[in-house]
């Protein structure tokens, strides 16, 4: 307040939460852990580290349960998730749920437990497809649903499904328990194993309305979804160019450090230009959205195109750069790397989101 | 310049392909593990061999067809037309085969070659180390003097199919000497004590490259190959060969495309359009084509020049940085087209899925395997631009 010139640098209390889920990651989350879960499949004690933080509530107002902060906040926290190749999946289907109810009345008050951790509750879409386009293969006949929703994020160990349904000009939203009747989740295998898929089977479930969601707030929620993952992306690239800088600057080929030579500071050089063009997209665009500004919505857009695929440039590059270590289950850059091509396709790819604003800009 | 076959080699050409059509239909899908698919691979082999068309351009008293390398080439184009097995014998056929007939002794031309082309042995390549890659010539492993022979101490990495190879092409110091001075080039047999294969797993899980520890395995004279201390010489041959491997179809672009369209084909947009329809699939489509025949065509010439007797211009060395980012690119595109779904592991379920996959990811192991992106480059600039080393 009271400022008069324009600034794009962190408060002193976002640089503050940065450093604590950065030092809490570290010291409960590192990649020896990470793989640990990976191999062994059970995500569970991640899951339980992000209850007992409650890290679901940043960024949701305390009004309505959550720590506070806004949408910068939450970005912040996915950028640091994507350094350590978190296993975020519940984290980022909760921000889309919690999207979605609180932009219905009383919505978030309805989902029990969610904001505390006590609840884990799956957005039941299709994962590669925008959030917004609801599950589009769903029949609602009374109060029950039927029909299959593939590749939903987190649906295996989610404990409630919230389903929304295209309606005219916007989404039906239905919640129920993953366990009634006549709900059977598939788990689905992906080569990001950080993250848990499942196909979702319904067939005349008893589902409750919770209520409806105009189109251009569900847009705006799929903004936030998409955001996240750029985030996520941005901090995962950015943490492999820090391996691959470190990398060369101790790998000794023809007497000197593989660092020294102009093609591989060059090519480090290029990813750092593209990741810092998607630091300034990714901010700015939580800016606008937490705002209400006008291109809030087109400039996530532009931050999931351009850092998700920027992200996997940064990975290929990393992999060139470490030469064949890298290419071995045993390094560390394949969860990166791996992660990244996920996020590539997650709520739909780049070339979804370039679509999207070719059509806002007219161009017919 | 004139592309058509001549007449002989149509026949050739209506030869290979009534033959293929006839027998390859009947193989059905390789497995996926290097060691079974081994075995699915070499009765087919075998009987290549036996219609004559192992070894075809390789000189017939090494029980080759003494053929020309065109008929070679239109041999490959057909296998790639007729959708054949991908080769396992590219190290032992492509790279190491060649090596011996170059500089090997005769007596171990007549003991390996026959074996190599009838796909009883496989070879492997132990030429890297955790120290030397890029800068092969600071290889540390030695061969040390013992009676007739020399006992090789010392560790390699990233050996490709180790676990299967009968034999290895072996670079070892046996002098002193400054970097390549003092390298000797040697047959290795590995089913021996003092070689031990351990798989490293690679990052898609498979475990198709190796560390192989050397501790005293043993080497007769008779198998050095090229002059004692004159290893690197020899070596240079077997990476051309790698590289002309690499560059003129490993992997079968053309197929890859037919591949892609039929994706494209037998996709709908969300909204439920053919995907074949929208501009921008279009469009794409349209440049992996072309850079595909591009490929292709630069294969050809690269044969013809060999065929009359020239060595390998600058399209052979610009080969290899050509075709391996358009297998990337073609693979990418497929698994976008594709959508989440591509990034579910490989399984039995969807195997054309899976494929592409495990391609995209095998294209990024071939940029950094027998030399990298940028070592190549390196070698474009200063070798043929003739442009000053740093
Ligand atoms: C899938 C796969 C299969 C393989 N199979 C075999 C095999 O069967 N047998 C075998 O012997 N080897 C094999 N290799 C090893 C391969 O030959 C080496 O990985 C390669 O030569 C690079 O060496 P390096 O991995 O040590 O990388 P490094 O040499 O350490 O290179 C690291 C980075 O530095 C760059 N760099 C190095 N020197 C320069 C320079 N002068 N100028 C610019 N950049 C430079 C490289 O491009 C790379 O980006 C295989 C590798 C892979 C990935």
């Amino acid at each position: 307040m009271g400022r008069t010139t324009m600034r794009f640098a962190f408060s002193e209390e976002q640089e503050m939460l940065h450093d604590m889920i950065h030092a809490a990651l570290q010291r409960e989350a590192g990649l020896d852990k990470v793989r640990c879960w990976v191999e062994g499949e059970n995500l569970l004690p991640f899951d339980e580290f992000v209850a007992r933080n409650a890290w679901a509530g940043i960024g949701v107002g305390e009004e309505v349960g959550g720590q506070g902060g806004g949408l910068i906040e939450q970005t912040l926290m996915f950028e640091v998730l994507g350094r350590s190749v978190a296993p975020s999946g519940s984290l980022l289907a909760g921000a889309g749920v919690l999207g979605f109810a609180s932009r219905i009345p009383d919505g978030v008050e309805q989902l029990h437990g969610l904001l505390e951790g006590k609840a884990t509750v799956a957005l039941c879409v299709n994962a590669g497809r925008p959030a917004d386009q609801g599950a589009s293969q769903v029949q609602v006949s009374g109060e029950c649903l039927s029909g299959i929703v593939p590749m939903v994020l987190e649906a295996p160990g989610a404990s409630q499904l919230l389903v929304p349904i295209p309606a005219d000009d916007g989404l039906e939203l239905w919640l129920l328990p993953a366990d009634a009747p006549g709900v059977e989740i598939r788990s689905r295998r992906l080569i990001d194993r950080t993250r848990r898929f499942g196909d979702v089977h319904l067939q005349d479930v008893q589902a409750r309305h919770l209520g409806r969601l105009p189109r251009d707030a569900a847009r705006e929620v799929n903004a936030v979804m998409a955001l996240l993952i750029a985030a996520e992306s941005l901090g995962a690239a950015r943490r492999m160019l820090d391996m691959t800088v470190e990398y060369v600057g101790q790998r000794v080929q023809f007497g000197v450090v593989v660092g020294s030579f102009q093609a591989v500071k060059h090519a480090a050089a290029e990813i750092l230009v593209e990741l810092e063009a998607a630091h300034s997209g990714i901010y700015y665009a939580a800016w606008a959205l937490q705002e209400g500004q006008e291109d809030g919505v087109q400039q996530a857009w532009i931050a999931k195109a351009f850092a998700t695929d920027a992200a996997v440039r940064t990975a290929d590059r990393a992999l060139m750069l470490h030469g064949a270590i890298g290419y071995t289950w045993e390094h560390d850059l394949q969860l990166f790397y791996k992660r990244v091509k996920l996020n590539q396709e997650l709520l739909g790819s780049a070339r979804t989101y370039r679509e999207r604003l070719a059509d806002a800009l007219q161009l017919h | 310049m004139d592309f058509r076959d001549s007449r002989v080699d149509a026949l050739f050409r209506d030869e290979v392909r009534t033959w293929l059509e006839r027998e390859v239909p009947v193989l059905g899908q390789a497995p996926d593990r290097l060691e079974e698919r081994v075995e699915w691979w070499r009765p087919w082999q075998r009987r290549l061999h036996d219609a004559g068309y192992a070894g075809l351009a390789w000189p017939r008293e090494y029980g080759g067809r003494g053929a020309s390398v065109l008929q070679q080439a239109i041999f490959y184009e057909e296998c790639d037309r007729a959708g054949a097995p991908d080769r396992l014998d590219v190290i032992s056929a492509g790279f190491a085969g060649p090596t011996l007939i170059e500089h090997g002794t005769s007596t171990q031309k007549n003991r390996f070659l026959d074996r190599i082309l009838t796909g009883e042995d496989l070879w492997c390549q132990l030429f890297s180390e955790p120290g030397a890659g890029s800068d092969l010539a600071s290889l540390t492993t030695r061969a040390v003097r013992d009676g007739g022979g020399w006992r090789i101490h010392g560790q390699k990495v990233w050996t490709s199919a180790a676990q299967v190879a009968e034999y290895a092409i072996l670079l070892a110091r046996t002098g002193e000497g400054e970097r390549h001075r003092g390298i000797s080039f040697f047959i290795l047999p590995m089913r021996q004590s003092g070689v031990e294969v351990r798989p490293l797993r690679q990052m898609l899980g498979g475990a198709e490259f190796n560390e192989v520890f050397l501790d005293g395995a043993y080497v007769p004279d008779e198998l050095l190959v090229g002059p004692l201390g004159g290893g690197w010489k020899v070596a240079m041959s077997t990476l051309g060969y790698e590289r002309a491997a690499i560059a003129t179809g490993r992997v079968n672009t053309l197929r890859l495309l037919k591949e892609l369209i039929a994706l494209v084909k037998n996709t709908k947009d969300p909204d439920g359009r053919a995907l074949g329809q929208d501009a921008f699939i279009r469009q794409k489509v349209a440049e992996l084509y072309g850079r595909m025949t591009l490929q292709r065509i630069t294969g050809k010439r690269i044969l013809s020049t060999l065929a009359e007797g020239g060595a390998p211009g600058p399209e052979a060395s610009t080969a290899k940085l050509f075709i391996t980012p358009l297998v990337e690119d073609i693979c990418d595109f497929a698994l976008s087209v594709i959508g989440i779904e591509g990034q579910e592991e490989p399984n039995d379920a969807d195997p054309a899925r899976a494929r592409w996959l495990r391609l995209a990811y095998q294209a990024r192991g071939t940029s950094i395997a027998g030399g990298t992106t940028f070592i190549q480059r390196n070698i474009l600039a200063e070798r043929v631009l003739g442009m000053k080393r740093d």
